[in-house]
């Protein structure tokens, strides 16, 4: 059965579980509101000024980040995808940063570019270039090799291969690394703003402050916040995905 | 001499797990192949049929022997080459008309001008495809329409195809062949046809080249003396079924085990 109501009917569920809980007092209801509270909540942050400086921030951070990880990241996984000898020199590299959790890097973020926008889109940067390079490179080492040898009979240069068939063949793969790493640089970006407290809060310094001033109710909120932003990221790719990557699947 | 040489060609291939051994798939052969000539290579599976065109478009070197075209090496020469799966080299982020359009681009035009020149192509011999769909919303015969088309585009010397017609249903099948055929006698490029279906390979060729099997000699060259332009009234005559009986025996001879 599909039917456009199901996931509502699922947000719908988890709200009477969140509603019931609450009013068993099994947590704390000090630590647990309601949902409606929370919502009434939402409703008065969203009415402030404030607020809005601290969307834009933490949108700032993660979408400059992210953009800045595109701009390393894809040319760097089709070339690492393309040529055996980049890839045998620098795969395992890529492997071993990939496997380093980049939260554990915060500390020397914070020594070599301070508790600023910089060392906060650093993070950002380096955990979402690796995943945008690793997707891009496995993207262009799996085309498929009977189409570049059908470009090659046809006269196709090696430039032309790679701008018109490998660069597209690749895209699928691509953008699934852009996805991933959206939703990547969104979650660096709030913890960075937990820890470096520099500049504007953002989401995820009100977020640690909220917490800090017991404010629990607008703590959810902003967490709500958070959580919308992330989905409509989310949502925005994967439409962008099925319009220019129509073929996929099919 | 011929238009296409092929003297004394050796091909093997390492065995995998086994480095003594070699598999051979074409041993001396020898095979000389006219301008304009429409020739059909037919013979057991796994003979090196495809071994034997590869070697000709210049994709693989041959270990030992010659191959010349037009005096020159393979792969001097425009040569299309419509391979077995030929589904995986379609562009799936392509309409039809822009994979159509593709040989050219790569040949210097820009798209706009490749797009011009393939529908003025399309148009000149009466193509029917929906140009503006991408290959995944094509039906099997127009997928290979659509290879075919984009393999003659650019005007090649040669043409090879490897047994494109092996997916498709039996009315589809004799509608390609039509399609082909029609085609073919409009401009006569040098073509091979690599096939496994009797009927097909006498019906659209000049001559049949029979393989044994590997390692792969030329067991029989039959002249296929029917006129053209070829009906599919043909495959009911005397001489058709004359012609099929040399073929087959010719096939049962260099079929080994």
């Amino acid at each position: 059965m599909k039917n456009k109501f199901l996931p509502l009917i699922g947000v719908v569920i988890f709200l009477i579980v969140w509603y019931i809980i609450s009013l068993t007092h099994i947590i704390k209801p000090a630590f647990l509101d309601p949902p409606h509270r929370v919502f009434k909540a939402l409703l008065r942050i969203l009415s402030t000024e404030q607020i809005w400086s601290d969307i834009f921030a933490t949108l700032y951070r993660t979408v400059l980040g992210f953009s800045l990880s595109v701009l390393i990241g894809t040319p760097v996984g089709m070339l690492i995808g393309y040529s055996s000898t980049a890839r045998n020199t620098f795969e395992s590299l890529v492997d071993f940063l990939r496997s380093i959790p980049a939260t554990a890097l915060l500390p020397l973020f914070i020594i070599c570019l301070g508790i600023g926008d910089a060392g906060k889109i650093a993070l950002v940067v380096f955990a979402s270039t690796l995943i945008i390079t690793i997707y891009t490179m496995l993207g262009v080492k799996n085309c498929s090799k009977t189409r570049q040898l059908f470009a090659k009979t046809v006269g196709a240069s090696q430039m032309d291969i790679f701008r018109k068939i490998v660069f597209f063949e690749a895209l699928p793969s691509t953008f699934a690394g852009l996805r991933t790493s959206i939703s990547l640089a969104l979650v660096l970006g709030i913890v960075a703003e937990m820890i470096m407290m520099g500049g504007k809060a953002g989401l995820g310094g009100r977020i640690y402050l909220a917490r800090y001033g017991s404010d629990y109710t607008e703590m959810y909120a902003l967490i709500v916040i958070c959580g919308l932003i992330g989905y409509g990221l989310n949502k925005g790719f994967q439409a962008l995905g099925n319009k220019f990557i129509h073929w996929v699947g099919k | 001499m011929a238009y296409i040489e092929i003297k004394n060609v050796c091909k093997s291939y390492l065995i995998q797990g086994n480095t003594a051994e070699r598999l051979e798939v074409l041993k001396n052969l020898n095979l000389s192949i006219e301008k304009e000539e429409f020739v059909s290579i037919f013979g057991p599976n796994g003979c090196g049929k495809t071994t034997l065109l590869n070697l000709i478009a210049g994709l693989l070197p041959p270990d030992k022997g010659e191959i010349t075209i037009g005096g020159a090496p393979p792969g001097k020469i425009k040569t299309s080459f419509i391979f077995q799966n030929f589904e995986e080299t379609l562009l799936p982020w392509r309409t039809c008309l822009d994979n159509i359009a593709f040989p050219l681009e790569v040949n210097g035009m820009s798209r706009k001008e490749a797009r011009k020149k393939a529908m003025a192509y399309l148009d000149k011999i009466g193509a029917e495809l929906p140009l503006n769909q991408f290959p995944y919303q094509l039906s099997g015969g127009q997928k290979q329409l659509l290879a075919i088309y984009r393999a003659l585009i650019f005007q090649p010397e040669l043409f090879l195809l490897d047994e494109p017609f092996n997916a498709l249903d039996y009315d589809m099948r004799t509608l390609m062949e039509g399609k082909l055929l029609s085609i073919w006698e409009t401009n006569r490029i040098t073509t091979l046809f690599v096939s496994h279906e009797i009927d097909e390979a006498i019906y659209l060729s000049d001559r049949v080249i029979v393989l044994s099997s590997r390692p792969a000699q030329v067991v029989a060259d039959i002249r296929i003396g029917l006129g053209r332009p070829r009906t599919l009234e043909m495959l009911r005559t005397k001489e058709f079924s004359e012609i099929r009986n040399r073929v087959l025996s010719a096939f049962r001879e260099g079929y080994k085990k």
